[in-house]
């Protein structure tokens, strides 16, 4: 019997004032990527709340990634610093519990970086990958 | 020292300084103690210290939250009180803290006691000695050179186990909120099935609540009636603490939590695409 292989799900949480707005220029600029993601449209990186990361790995996602404003361009000035430390120790943790550092990313996309968020996507998809290739080995 | 101990109590409650004294007593068992709580001059005859007072006794103070209380504290237990006073749980004026010089309970975390110091104390009941312990971090550093899968294999196992009791949750000195995730049914976070998947998302998200606030005090080992090892889990997060924001919690009552604030600065703490 012919095995289908399963796509990868990704989970995308981006910010409603940059990455959002970027992913949008993505498709204008008709740049390409893959359509694993499954974007989710949030206020600010600071309302990510680390809970509905570990919610979507549970659900499970093979890859999460959070994108939003580069830091000092926050619409909320701040949210995404505090993203950041969230970001820092939440990988760790989650990688001591199984959750391979490969799956979960966070990136910086401003509303004109159609192309930077293309490349972001790729490169998770590819990393997740690389990641769902060791688990079957 | 338990007569100085009772000395204390006894004079706090008959000048009316504090409503209740938190300490120990003997139970039925010969040989095993339990929390007392006591608010007449007469009974501090009861209170007791000796191997088997392991219970960390601050988990009851942001219950008194009007009331004044003393709090007979170990200097592990010590930590988590700052840290009770720090997110203003209690107010420092309406807690007395009696600190006594421990030299090790009857558990595992004795081994590695990192403070039996009892800096700011109000009362310090016997002699404070250098035990000469050290933290010991070689365990955590094994297990993070372990592949992902060999990790999940772990945790499965362990979490296999878990009958969701939540004894861990209700131990926790830093785990007070009255409305907690693991209760709530909208947004429901927590299935209430007990199963190993979501036994292990309800400490994940545990232990990311109790990141950069939890003291390492092990009480929520102490409790588990599976014998869960969420010592990996805690002293891992006080290394990470250590390590990404160079905070150490329950050294003292005024800085601020690592997670409630943040520095423009500090690209380097991990890697954003």
């Amino acid at each position: 019997m012919e095995t289908k292989e399963k796509k990868l799900n990704i989970v995308g949480f981006l910010c409603n004032w940059c990455s959002y707005a970027g992913a949008d220029m993505t498709g204008l600029g008709r740049n390409i990527y893959p359509a694993n993601i499954k974007v989710i449209r949030i206020p600010c990186t600071g309302r990510m709340d680390p809970m509905m990361v570990i919610e979507a790995f549970h659900k499970g996602a093979d890859g999460v990634l959070i994108s939003g404003c580069h830091p000092g361009d926050c619409h909320y000035s701040e949210g995404n610093y505090y993203w950041r430390r969230r970001y820092a120790h939440l990988k760790e943790l989650l990688d001591f519990f199984g959750i391979d550092k490969r799956r979960f990313h966070a990136s910086w996309v401003s509303a004109s970086e159609g192309k930077k968020f293309a490349e972001v996507v790729k490169k998770v998809v590819i990393e997740t990958e690389e990641w769902k290739k060791s688990t079957l080995k | 020292m338990e007569k100085e101990m009772q000395e204390i109590a006894k004079k706090l409650l008959a000048e009316k300084k504090v409503d209740w004294v938190i300490g120990y007593e003997n139970s039925f068992e010969p040989g095993a103690s339990r929390p007392v709580f006591i608010n007449k001059p007469e009974d501090a005859v009861k209170l007791v210290f000796n191997k088997s007072c392991v219970n960390n006794l601050s988990v009851y103070l942001p219950k008194v939250k009007k009331q004044k209380a003393a709090v007979i504290a170990k200097g592990c237990d010590l930590r988590s009180v700052r840290e009770i006073i720090k997110e203003h749980q209690i107010l420092r004026e309406n807690v007395v803290i009696i600190g006594v010089a421990c030299e090790g309970v009857d558990s595992s975390k004795c081994a590695t006691c990192r403070e039996n110091k009892l800096d700011g104390a109000d009362f310090t009941v016997g002699a404070v000695k250098d035990l000469g312990r050290k933290e010991d971090l070689s365990d955590i550093e094994k297990f993070e050179k372990l592949s992902s899968s060999e990790k999940e294999a772990f945790w499965n196992k362990e979490f296999e186990r878990c009958i969701r009791c939540y004894a861990c949750r209700n131990v926790c000195p830093v785990c007070y909120c009255p409305d907690c995730f693991a209760n709530r049914l909208m947004p429901e976070y927590l299935n209430k099935v007990v199963n190993t998947a979501e036994n292990k998302v309800f400490q994940q998200i545990r232990m990311q609540h109790v990141f950069g606030r939890c003291t390492d005090c092990r009480a929520c080992e102490e409790a588990c009636p599976v014998g869960i090892k969420l010592s990996l889990l805690t002293k891992k997060m006080s290394k990470d603490a250590k390590k990404l924001f160079n905070y150490e919690s329950g050294k003292d009552t005024d800085s601020r939590p690592p997670l409630s604030t943040f520095k423009v600065d500090e690209e380097g703490i991990v890697e954003i695409m």
